[in-house]
């Protein structure tokens, strides 16, 4: 590159400057960059409906949790169960009876 | 500094009238600077609100207020670049329909005649465009920031963050080549 073609290239792209100009900004260029800063935000619903989700699952979570530790902490009555198929006369006749005799004599009775 | 290094620290903790401070502040300089990277007017809002919705969602990354100005002409030159990466144009078409009159202001700018009339300018200005349409976005780029926009290398070197040197490289390269075009440019119209 000779410097004559330097500066004419110089003198070419100063000139492009001053062709140029300095564009006048509309009087809507404010409110159109506001416009698209709040179309690129998240949308506002979707953070509320999104906090509710999220405590729905935590109370699920913890309601779940109550009733599984209730249920482990509650005695088993399935044994009593089976005493509700015996007749008032069984459960009379077992009662009168000392504690061996009675298991004793449900052994018989079931064996029957 | 066209605002107050308070404004911008208010711009950052959310405040939206300091925001709009600085768009008022810069609105004028952003667009000139955009016109002159891209060349061409239908787009020059869209691409300098683009710059400012920009840096309000990268307020918080910027570390002082006293770094503000590279930080937004770099935010300037990336909103550019990506506009003339999307708006690429075909370099050799529009040059194959330059007209004679066009290459004559073009010459009589270069040989340093002051140039009159409006016809002249918009010549220039489409002549030149396609010139440095010849180089790569990131060459024309940075081409026009040095020697149209006027910036300094210790300035460009604030904006791309490279050393001096590279940025002097790169930058005799882009002349090289928007040269060459200019010479293919006046040979072809010669024939």
């Amino acid at each position: 590159m000779s410097p004559e073609q330097e500066g004419r290239l110089s003198r070419l792209l100063a000139a492009y400057r001053e062709a140029l100009g300095d564009p006048e900004p509309s009087p809507q260029f404010l409110p159109a960059i506001w416009q698209k800063i709040d179309a690129a935000k998240p949308i506002s619903w979707i953070f509320p409906l999104k906090q509710f989700a999220l405590r729905l699952v935590a109370a699920s979570a913890l309601g779940a949790a109550i009733l599984t530790g209730s249920a482990m902490l509650t005695p088993d009555r399935s044994a009593d169960a089976e005493d509700l198929g015996a007749t008032y006369v069984d459960v009379l006749t077992v009662s009168s009876m000392d504690e061996d005799e009675g298991v004793l004599w449900l052994q018989a009775e079931s064996l029957r | 500094m066209l605002v107050e290094p308070e404004t911008i620290r208010r711009a950052q903790a959310g405040d939206a009238t300091a925001f709009n401070e600085i768009v008022h502040a810069y609105k004028k300089r952003i667009l000139g600077t955009i016109y002159r990277l891209i060349g061409y007017g239908d787009d020059i809002e869209d691409v300098g609100q683009d710059v400012f919705v920009r840096l309000y969602f990268s307020l918080d990354q910027l570390r002082t207020a006293e770094v503000f100005e590279p930080w937004l002409y770099r935010l300037t030159v990336n909103a550019a670049y990506d506009y003339l990466r999307k708006k690429r144009r075909n370099p050799s078409v529009r040059m194959a329909d330059l007209s004679e009159e066009q290459l004559s202001a073009a010459d009589a700018a270069a040989s340093g005649k002051q140039l009159s009339e409006d016809r002249q300018k918009g010549d220039i200005v489409e002549l030149t465009g396609i010139l440095l349409d010849q180089v790569s976005e990131e060459d024309r780029i940075l081409l026009t920031l040095k020697e149209v926009e006027g910036l300094s290398l210790k300035e460009l070197e604030k904006i791309y963050e490279v050393n001096e040197n590279a940025l002097k490289v790169r930058l005799f390269r882009a002349r090289k080549r928007v040269l060459r075009a200019y010479e293919r440019l006046k040979k072809r119209h010669e024939v």
